[in-house]
């Protein structure tokens, strides 16, 4: 079996792009705090890094995006079957999301650690704060950074990363398989048919307004608390990861 | 312990690639896959490795069926002509993978080989030119130690030196310790000497799949001046005629008549494979 070689080589395919994204956000705070001496101590200036989770989800969706053709043939190149490449792409992606949810973390107390030394200037509370710590305390920063919202924070960035990644390696597959026509459908399509189906809508308000509450009652019912969305992420990237691996076991080199 | 391919068949849309494919490549020797452009050299040796799928029959590794088989493939090393490494990866790069994947991989001997070939290990494989891109897909087929390495047209690109030197570079590994080599070419008169098997495909067929000296045995040529040729092959299956002057040489297949008053003044030949192939697969 070839699948820890894989893993490895999946791996080290992504840390390139996941060091050079957290080298730009670290830059970041070191660009704010080289301005320290230009901003105004009162809290006219601030530098604000809340749920930097959700750019790293946006980073993860992209990485994944780009996850799947190079790999692939490189690992054909190799004698790794497309079962090992799977099962080694599903570690490597659970370490990625690992890691990017440990490092946001890490991101988002250094920027807290800061608003301790500057706290007109700075302010960093984690998605998972912002969303699930509903009542921010005198100052206007949320109560955390116990022990426990640090570690539940990284459990729900895993979770989201892990379906986001999911989705973006599905996607990536699905664009493989595709012939030329297939995609240019598929890119074309797509929007033509929300454009259609939000007419369509649009023209039945009656419908329109049970479509949106089934969307907020099932939202609601998946991300309302910390385990449902977890499930649901989970469940999500289950689906996502089973539909690319339906698609992969018959990719052939093109 | 050989790779036997049991009556595999592609198609490409209406296109009919492979037609029931019969074949084995035995341990230890080298053989050549002829066959002339579109014939189904590649999709075969693509098929082998698992790169596409057939749409029918079944390859076996020593005896297990190779597809999706870690412990089958592994023991195959395809060097195509498409580059599967990515763009931005550079030699020394691509050794370090190959190594972990292939743990036989002899990176010493591959360090050599980039000094023989006078290629930069630090080279950027997308920057490299279609010749020096072969040379490095050689020196990875070279230095990976597996018992089955398969060669789609490995000289493709190579100036005269370096096609010497591969052959050279080839026969002393083969002579060291034996494997398996398929050497998928277009460039008979080069790898005649150097073959011991030929297979010959032919519209998605195996026309003939014999060792070298057999194959070549069936026929001889003869040479001589014009008239007393052209005597002599009345009535004999000529494969083709070469014409030097007032010299002839003409392909033939059978055995040789030497006693006979028409054979006085000619002198005959071994057969030569490029001839025969050219025979074989002209339709």
């Amino acid at each position: 079996m070839k699948i820890y070689p894989s893993f490895r080589y999946q791996l080290r395919d992504q840390r390139g792009a996941i060091l050079v994204y957290y080298g730009v956000l670290v830059c970041m705070i070191l660009v704010s705090l080289a301005a320290m001496p230009f901003l105004s101590a009162e809290g006219g200036d601030f530098v604000s890094t809340n749920g930097v989770t959700a750019v790293t989800l946006v980073f993860a969706f992209v990485l994944s995006l780009c996850a799947f053709k190079e790999s692939f043939l490189m690992n054909l190149q190799h004698g790794v079957s497309r079962r090992s490449q799977f099962l080694a792409r599903l570690g490597a992606m659970g370490a990625a999301c690992a890691v990017m949810a440990v490092a946001d973390e890490i991101y988002t107390l250094l920027v807290g650690a800061l608003h301790f030394v500057f706290p007109n200037n700075f302010n960093g509370n984690s998605l998972y704060e912002m969303t699930y710590c509903s009542t921010p305390a005198a100052d206007g920063f949320y109560v955390q950074s116990s022990i426990a919202t640090v570690l539940l924070s990284v459990v729900f960035s895993f979770f989201l990363l892990l379906a986001v990644c999911s989705l973006g390696y599905l996607i990536a597959v699905f664009m493989y398989r595709l012939h030329k026509m297939g995609k240019i459908i598929f890119w074309a399509g797509t929007p033509i048919l929300f454009i259609l189906l939000s007419s369509y809508l649009a023209a039945y308000p009656a419908l329109q307004e049970k479509v949106l509450q089934f969307i907020v009652d099932a939202a609601r019912m998946c991300c309302s608390s910390l385990p449902r969305i977890s499930i649901t992420c989970t469940l999500l990237a289950v689906l996502f990861s089973t539909l690319a691996w339906l698609l992969m076991r018959r990719a052939a080199v093109k | 312990m050989a790779i036997q391919m049991q009556n595999i068949s592609k198609d490409f849309g209406q296109v009919r690639a492979l037609k029931g494919v019969n074949a084995v490549f035995g341990e230890n020797r080298i053989y050549g896959l002829l066959g002339r452009n579109g014939a189904g050299k590649s999709t075969l040796l693509n098929i082998l490795t698992n790169r596409i799928f057939p749409d029918e029959g079944a390859v076996l590794v020593d005896g297990e069926n190779a597809l999706e088989n870690d412990r089958a493939q592994s023991k195959i090393f395809l060097m195509s002509e498409t580059a599967l490494h990515p763009d931005g990866m550079r030699v020394n790069g691509a050794f370090r993978w190959a190594k972990a994947f292939y743990p036989g991989f002899d990176r010493e001997y591959a360090e050599k080989l980039l000094a023989d070939f006078g290629l930069a290990p630090k080279s950027k494989i997308s920057g490299l030119s279609t010749g020096y891109r072969s040379i490095f897909k050689l020196i990875l087929a070279l230095s990976v130690n597996v018992p089955y390495v398969l060669l789609d047209e490995p000289v493709l690109g190579l100036d005269a030196n370096h096609r010497e030197l591969f052959y050279k570079r080839l026969l002393e590994k083969y002579a060291e310790t034996p494997f398996t080599v398929v050497l998928s070419t277009h460039l008979i008169e080069e790898v005649a000497n150097l073959v011991e098997d030929v297979v010959i495909i032919k519209d998605g067929e195996i026309l003939r799949q014999e060792s070298r000296e057999t194959l070549l045995a069936g026929g001889y040529t003869v040479s001589g001046g014009a008239a007393a040729v052209e005597a002599y092959i009345q009535g004999k299956n000529v494969l083709g005629v070469d014409v030097l002057g007032g010299l002839r040489t003409a392909y033939v297949q059978g055995v040789p008549e030497k006693d006979g008053e028409a054979a006085k003044d000619l002198e005959f030949g071994p057969m030569d494979l490029q001839k025969l192939f050219i025979q074989l697969t002209n339709s």
